[in-house]
């Protein structure tokens, strides 16, 4: 199968490619996948190196499931997210107290030094703001107001009704702006202009 | 909390909406390359072997026969056996012949009933 065809090819129709011992689909499924759960691990954990451990876990346990995956039934990114959150919920159970300092958040090359410096300290400061969020309320602020997915999709992945979503993302957010407080003068924004 | 509850200190949603959509639309977190190697080579250790269909009757057959080439041969020596069965050439005799039992039979001998001729050589060979 030409590489171009991959792209085309939804996730699942991807696994099945991969079951069948097909390299390239376990190529393109991991160069789509894998960035997308480290992302929402790193946000989660506030933590790169932890972050590897449960992408690389959620991911393990994607390869094994490959085989048994009922085309159609299930979306292969809500059921990786779900194992995802399930990973770092325990991961966070376990270790409270993240050091938050070691998430190195990307450098845009484009943008100027000044606009870069302050779109470094935006995402400290909103990376720091949400390790002070109860752990279903930031995954739910990740999921919706980062990743973008949309709110019946994160009500699968956190296995709670659409309307539970909705509560926790508006409780999330308010706490969220609470959090940011501190850092409001630093984070740029001019209230009036926006 | 609600919304007589928010502190005036706090950012406001649209601030909180502005820094959120910046976060979303900007530079995603990215692996190392390292990290995504280890990846895919977990993808690859756990990948089932590509199944391979098991050969049908008559992939079984022609390969009992050396294959293709080997059925052809097969093939064109029955249709020779059966051309010489239907058809046979001048002198050969057919199976007809056999059973009327009318077909010519060619000695070498000059006398086939001298069988005396035939001991005496077996006499010499049992003498030495």
């Amino acid at each position: 199968m030409p590489l171009d065809a991959y792209i085309d090819l939804e996730d699942d129709a991807l696994l099945a490619q991969y079951s069948k011992g097909d390299a390239a689909a376990a190529r393109a499924l991991t160069t789509r996948l894998t960035p997308r759960i480290y992302g929402h691990a790193v946000r989660m954990l506030g933590d790169r190196a932890e972050a590897e451990d449960v992408t690389q876990d959620a991911m393990m346990r994607l390869w094994k499931i490959a085989p048994d995956w009922r085309v159609g039934e299930a979306k292969v990114s809500t059921w990786l997210y779900r194992v995802t959150a399930n990973l770092c919920t325990d991961r966070l159970r376990r270790k409270r107290g993240l050091g938050l300092n070691d998430v190195d958040e990307p450098h845009d090359p484009s943008p100027s030094v000044t606009a870069q410096l302050q779109t470094r300290e935006r995402m400290d400061a909103l990376q720091t703001a949400l390790q002070t969020l109860p752990d279903r309320q930031r995954q739910a602020v990740i999921l919706r107001h980062i990743e973008g997915l949309a709110n019946p999709e994160i009500a699968q992945i956190l296995e709670i009704s659409t309307e539970a979503v909705e509560s926790l993302t508006a409780r999330g957010k308010r706490a969220l702006a609470q959090a940011l407080a501190p850092a409001r003068a630093k984070l740029g924004y001019d209230d009036d202009s926006i | 909390m609600t919304v007589s509850d928010e502190n005036m200190d706090d950012l406001n949603m649209d601030a909180l909406d502005a820094l959120l959509s910046d976060v979303s639309n900007g530079p995603a977190l990215q692996p190392n390359e390292g990290f995504m190697a280890r990846v895919l080579e977990d993808a690859l250790a756990q990948q089932p072997m590509p199944s391979v269909a098991p050969p049908s009757l008559w992939q079984q057959i022609t390969s009992i026969v050396g294959g293709w080439q080997g059925m052809g041969g097969l093939v064109a020596a029955t249709c020779a056996g059966f051309w010489i069965g239907i058809n046979p050439p001048e002198g050969l005799p057919t199976q007809f012949d056999t059973f009327l039992n009318t077909e010519t039979s060619v000695s070498f001998l000059d006398n086939e009933n001298d069988d005396g001729a035939l001991f005496g050589f077996g006499w010499d060979m049992e003498e030495g």
